[in-house]
């Protein structure tokens, strides 16, 4: 009954700092155990509060789009000063996968939302297709949550600024460039404050393959096989 | 295996017993007009009645008595000789002088025919082996009794026999019994001097931690150390062995073990299984040739790394590593760096918990720091202690301390390590 997902994207951290919400994400859309598509964006502003950023199957990434946009639409139609905030998308996206995953028809995702209204910061997560949601000061889907939930465990901390929100965030990356298979070193950093969303262009991370045991590795193991 | 030579001869027993007696039985009932009793033990009422089967009957019957009665009832009867008793020595003796006389049969057998190679039982082939001469009789008499003696054909090889009960459990439901997985985290690392390695102290069964501070860290030689992942068994055996090996190696060769003779002889071992010894090592050692760390997985493939980590908590611990490690670390870097990444493992996986060991490795000696780091301690002990409900009463306390009775002498010869 369940279908499996073709076009995948890997992981999706999180973070509140100061300001609002930040949020990383490599551009890659696996095929399988091939990397096809090399500029997917996974990280998309919904209305003028919210940041989705997802990973799983990608197609159903773009069908939850067209809900929230059509969510949106309507809100904005009644034209009475008031806009649906990131609770109010959260709350939404979740009871969408749930209800979906109740009709054995789920929406092969993991979702990550953050967004700030009226200096609220919002930070949460719907973590599976089964449609499971929490919110947290630091969030991550996938490989994510293995390597680099210890890592902000350990390094989180309030009112982080944008700098060092950015290199904590690299840092998680570069860890999952390392460790997981399916990413790819092509990522955006998206941030969102009360003054709205900014989601940068693409950029590459510094990696290092220069240990010295790297350069002869059999030295240290000499008639061995 | 034997499966085809099983099946003709099988085919053939169903034959000869098809052909020549129930035939030829069911022939004479129909023509005596007689009904059959399936109910029998055996149909035909007038088979040859065979003293040595008879015999074997009647003592089976009269020693299953015994059961039902008293010892005194039985032993005086067997000492005087008198009613069931003497009948059972009866029998006895008659079974004993049959089997005598099939092995004598076959002596002359063999004498005549020069070798029994196409008898297949077993009686056939401890008689060619055996010397004749009248010691072995008793024994071979010992196994004629057992009736598995008599012309089965061989079973080499693995007896498959159980295979087939463990699935029709399991189709019932019946869970095989599970192993003791240790659910860890271990790491290890190169730092300037030699390697450190790092280990959590969590033993797990299933959902249970049945041990809440074990070791991990085995000693395999006095310059190396390996940190054991996956079954507990597996590790502490596959450990024990090759460090005895080294000591062996270490007698013969007089010299130091090097981190690679480890290395090659856990591997081979591990591949020999294919797997099935769930054993994942970290090996660390310096040696002549220098610091060297390894890691073994359980098909027997290795990686030499500067740093590395395995078990459960190996995603939680490589983070750590990946992010902080950088080369030409001190002694006191690389400690804390190992200690984070074993706390990370403790408090972001499950199966890792409890403690911190290390183990420092550098040129010539060794720091073995047992319960580094106590991270998790235990906060709330009831300052009340536990007291027993009032109807309990202490009628009398007596108090015998152990140590007197266990006398210390000092001096000795001293175990070597």
């Amino acid at each position: 009954m369940y279908r499996y997902p073709y076009v995948t994207g890997t992981s999706v951290i999180g973070i509140k700092y100061k300001d609002g919400i930040l949020m990383a994400a490599d551009m890659g859309g696996s095929y399988g155990s091939t990397l096809r598509y090399k500029s997917v964006e996974r990280m998309k502003p919904i209305g003028k509060h919210s940041l989705l950023g997802a990973s799983g199957e990608i197609s159903d990434f773009q069908e939850l789009l067209r809900y929230l946009d059509e969510l949106i639409l309507y809100d904005n139609m009644w034209d009475d000063g008031n806009s649906l905030g990131p609770k109010e998308v959260h709350s939404y996206l979740t009871r969408v996968m749930y209800n979906r995953r109740n009709k054995f028809n789920p929406l092969w995702n993991s979702l990550v939302l953050g967004g700030v209204k009226k200096g609220q910061k919002f930070l949460g997560t719907v973590v599976s297709m089964i449609g499971v949601h929490f919110e947290d000061n630091h969030v991550a889907t996938g490989f994510g949550n293995h390597l680099a939930r210890p890592i902000l465990r350990d390094e989180w901390h309030e009112n982080l600024s944008f700098e060092d929100g950015v290199k904590l965030l690299e840092k998680c990356m570069l860890v999952l460039l390392y460790r997981d298979r399916s990413a790819i070193n092509k990522l955006q950093i998206a941030k969102i404050t009360e003054e709205g969303v900014t989601i940068s262009p693409p950029y590459s991370l510094k990696t290092f393959w220069g240990f010295s045991a790297f350069k002869n590795p059999t030295v240290g193991a000499e008639g061995s096989w | 295996m034997h499966a085809g030579r099983f099946l003709e001869y099988s085919l053939h027993t169903v034959q000869d017993l098809v052909h020549h007696k129930l035939l030829h039985l069911i022939e004479k009932q129909a023509n005596s007009g007689d009904r059959i009793d399936l109910q029998v033990r055996c149909l035909a009422p007038d088979l040859p009645k065979v003293p040595f089967a008879k015999a074997f009957e009647e003592a089976t019957e009269i020693i299953s008595f015994r059961f039902f009665v008293p010892p005194f009832v039985w032993q005086p009867m067997k000492f005087f000789g008198v009613g069931s008793e003497q009948r059972l020595k009866e029998a006895i003796r008659v079974v004993h002088d049959s089997a005598e006389k099939m092995v004598t049969d076959q002596r002359i057998e063999l004498s005549n025919a020069g070798s029994l190679d196409d008898r297949f039982d077993l009686l056939s082939r401890l008689i060619q082996i055996k010397n004749p001469d009248n010691q072995g009789e008793k024994g071979l008499c010992g196994i004629k009794m057992s009736k598995t003696a008599i012309e089965v054909p061989p079973k080499g090889g693995f007896s498959f026999d159980l295979c087939r009960r463990n699935e029709m459990l399991f189709k019932k439901g019946v869970q095989p019994p599970s192993y003791r997985k240790t659910g860890t985290t271990i790491v290890g690392l190169i730092f300037q001097d030699g390697v450190i390695l790092g280990a959590d102290t969590r033993a797990t069964e299933g959902p249970i931690v049945c041990d809440k501070n074990c070791e991990k860290i085995h000693y395999m030689a006095p310059n190396i150390y390996c940190c054991g992942a996956g079954t507990a068994a597996d590790t502490e055996a596959v450990t024990d062995m090759v460090s005895s090996q080294l000591q062996l190696h270490r007698y013969h060769t007089g010299r130091e073990s090097r981190v690679v003779t480890a290395l090659t002889l856990l591997k081979s071992h591990l591949f020999n299984y294919q797997g099935h010894v769930q054993a994942a090592l970290v090996l660390g050692g310096v040696d002549v040739t220098g610091p060297h760390l390894h890691t073994i997985y359980p098909h027997g493939s290795t990686d030499t790394l500067p740093f590395a980590t395995m078990g459960s908590g190996s995603l939680a611990a490589m983070a750590v590593f990946e992010s902080k490690y950088r080369e030409g670390l001190t002694k006191d870097e690389g400690i804390n760096l190992v200690c984070e990444a074993i706390c990370s493992g403790i408090f972001n996986d499950l199966g890792s918990g409890s403690n911190v060991d290390v183990c420092v490795i550098t040129k010539g000696q060794k720091e073995y720091l047992r319960n580094h780091k106590l991270p998790n301690p235990r906060t709330y002990v009831n300052p009340k202690g536990y007291s027993f409900s009032k109807k309990i009463e202490v009628l009398s306390t007596k108090v015998t301390p152990l140590k007197e009775r266990v006398e210390v002498i000092e001096g000795g010869e001293a175990m070597e390590e």
